[in-house]
């Protein structure tokens, strides 16, 4: 009888376990991205790009304060590791690991793979991209502040001294 | 008995990679002001605890675990860092850095060099420059591991030939609509700005011996294809290396003794896929193999008939890695790593094979640790060189710890 009651008290408890679990799925529900861009900088956006630029993407560096000004192309572009310049400058790309949920929130939608993202950030790749992997989003926060300019995306609309929502 | 298969050393080399490397921090603090300068530092803590099935050291070095004839006096636990600074130079150039210090491999310039971008899609690039023949990932961010498992990646007296040299280096990219294709092309010198003026493949020479002339060319194709995230890679490295010996050298038993050119070619081929197998499991399979081919030019006419010899040593792994979520990894690999010698000063015939897992964790604030365990078997199926293996096998255990820190 004792060990039937402890059997039943093993089963409520895992049946608890299991429908906690169940609801942090749920209450984390479909990740949401946002996307997040550099402030652009006017001392370091006079830094023009020379005229003979235009084989390089070049996205504007946009006004003092506000976001870089990057369109989605340039986002599809610098994240399949084509360049893209700002001001003369490269754009570094910070993402999250292809299993992520945000990062397939984020991906998907523009239809890109992160998976291709880590393949390509390794140092041994024969032409080194401007893509920086980070693991959780306080990371990619700095990466963005601290790669200027640089594109990434997080779970909530954040605004710091460097970083803000680029649309 | 000039033959003789140990580490050889970069001392000179150094010297001048550590004044190179003074002269690219001094500019990188000159652009950091102007935030043109990105700077990746890793360092941190390795601690090994090895359990080897033999006392004695000749075998124990053939199971090319973490002790293998260390750069700097082995220790359990001992410190490492990587250091990597790219500095934009303009719109087109780039100076990059990476270097490394460790006990295996000692204190190591890995590239110092001036990248020059003609277009998105060709550019080149000079200085001390890595290959990038193979998937080594000694200056990843994300290096599952506490010790890779190819000894091509690893140990230093394998690696040295494929090691990074003073270069010319033209890349480009391009693409299809289902692939990006990257491909190099490079002129290596190894003995150019007294980098590395004595490597010579897996041998070390005596002090009678100076390399006249070590040249090597490289071509890598990289293709990833976008839609299943499958990459492959092909590269071949060639080397010409010949030194001259001004010692009285007994080539045949019996003849006189002389001096003599050594002359040696090397080809080595690195063939890799990588692909995922799910959205958090993928697997790659490597293969890197090196042969090399040496006459001896003899002064002496009553030395003998013309010392010959071969040298062929492959590695293939086969790594699985699982990325539980963004900040855990679990890996698994499995390597062999043949190895022959034949010719003039007898032979040997070896395998080495190794089966490791691990995992890595990155914690929040840039902390990151990871586990290995590691274990190695080595069979010597037959020696009559000079050297003191002794025919049978051996086996080990590794248990690795890694802490680490990324600024």
């Amino acid at each position: 009888m004792k060990i039937f009651q402890n059997l039943i008290r093993l089963t409520l408890a895992a049946a608890i376990y299991g429908a906690a679990g169940v609801g942090t799925v749920l209450a984390q529900g479909p990740a949401e991205a946002v996307w997040h861009c550099s402030r652009a900088n006017t001392a370091l956006s006079q830094n023009k790009a020379p005229a003979n630029e235009d084989n390089f993407g070049l996205a504007s560096s946009g006004a003092q304060g506000q976001a870089i000004g990057i369109s989605l192309l340039d986002l599809i572009d610098v994240y399949s590791n084509k360049v893209v310049q700002v001001s003369g400058r490269p754009l570094t790309a910070c993402f999250l690991p292809g299993n992520s949920p945000l990062s397939l929130a984020a991906l998907n939608a523009l239809g890109l793979k992160a998976a291709n993202m880590q393949l390509q950030a390794r140092k041994s790749a024969i032409v080194q991209s401007k893509l920086q992997m980070v693991t959780d989003e306080p990371a990619m926060l700095a990466c963005i502040a601290q790669n200027y300019p640089a594109v990434g995306y997080l779970s909530q609309s954040t605004e710091t001294d460097q970083v803000l929502s680029c649309f | 008995m000039f033959l003789k298969r140990q580490l050889h050393s970069r001392a000179g080399a150094l010297g001048l990679a550590l004044g190179l490397f003074t002269l690219t921090l001094t500019g990188a603090a000159r652009a950091q002001t102007d935030g043109q300068v990105k700077n990746t530092l890793q360092m941190g803590l390795d601690a090994w605890h090895l359990d080897y099935s033999h006392e004695d050291k000749p075998r124990q070095q053939r199971l090319l675990m973490a002790d293998n004839k260390p750069a700097w006096k082995y220790r359990e636990a001992s410190p490492w860092l990587t250091l990597q600074s790219q500095v934009r130079m303009g719109t087109h150039g780039e100076l990059e850095l990476r270097a490394r210090a460790n006990q295996n491999y000692g204190g190591q310039i890995d590239q110092l060099s001036y990248a020059h971008a003609i277009s998105p899609s060709l550019g080149l690039r000079a200085g001390v420059l890595d290959f990038r023949a193979t998937w080594c990932r000694s200056h990843d961010t994300d290096n599952p591991w506490v010790r890779e498992n190819d000894p091509f990646c690893t140990v230093k007296s394998t690696s040295d030939a494929t090691a990074s040299a003073p270069a010319l280096q033209a890349y480009t990219v391009w693409e299809t609509d289902a692939y990006q294709f990257q491909a190099n092309a490079g002129l290596f010198r190894p003995k150019a700005l007294g980098y590395a003026p004595r490597e010579f493949n897996n041998l070390v020479l005596p002090p009678s011996a100076h390399v006249t002339q070590n040249n090597k060319q490289s071509l890598s194709v990289n293709a990833l294809n976008k839609e299943t995230a499958t990459e492959w890679r092909l590269s071949w490295i060639g080397a010409h290396q010949r030194f001259f010996d001004s010692g009285l050298v007994p080539v045949n038993p019996g003849f006189a003794p002389t001096q003599l050119n050594f002359d040696q070619n090397t080809n080595a081929y690195f063939a890799g896929v990588s692909w995922p197998l799910s959205r958090q499991l993928s697997a790659r399979l490597t293969h890197l193999n090196s042969a090399s081919k040496a006459h001896c030019e003899q002064f002496n006419p009553n030395s003998g008939p013309a010392c010959t010899y071969q040298f062929k040593k492959s590695s293939t792994v086969l790594e699985l890695n699982y990325q539980a979520n963004p900040t855990d990894v679990l890996s698994l690999a499995l390597t062999q790593y043949p190895a022959k010698q034949a010719g003039t000063w007898g032979g040997y015939d070896s395998v080495y094979r190794s089966s490791s897992v691990s995992w890595r964790r990155n914690w929040t604030g840039d902390w990151f640790t990871a586990v290995q365990v590691t274990r190695a078997n080595s069979l010597i199926r037959s020696n009559n060189s000079i050297l003191s293996y002794a025919p049978g096998t051996a086996s080990a255990w590794g248990l690795g710890l890694r802490l680490g820190y990324k600024l």
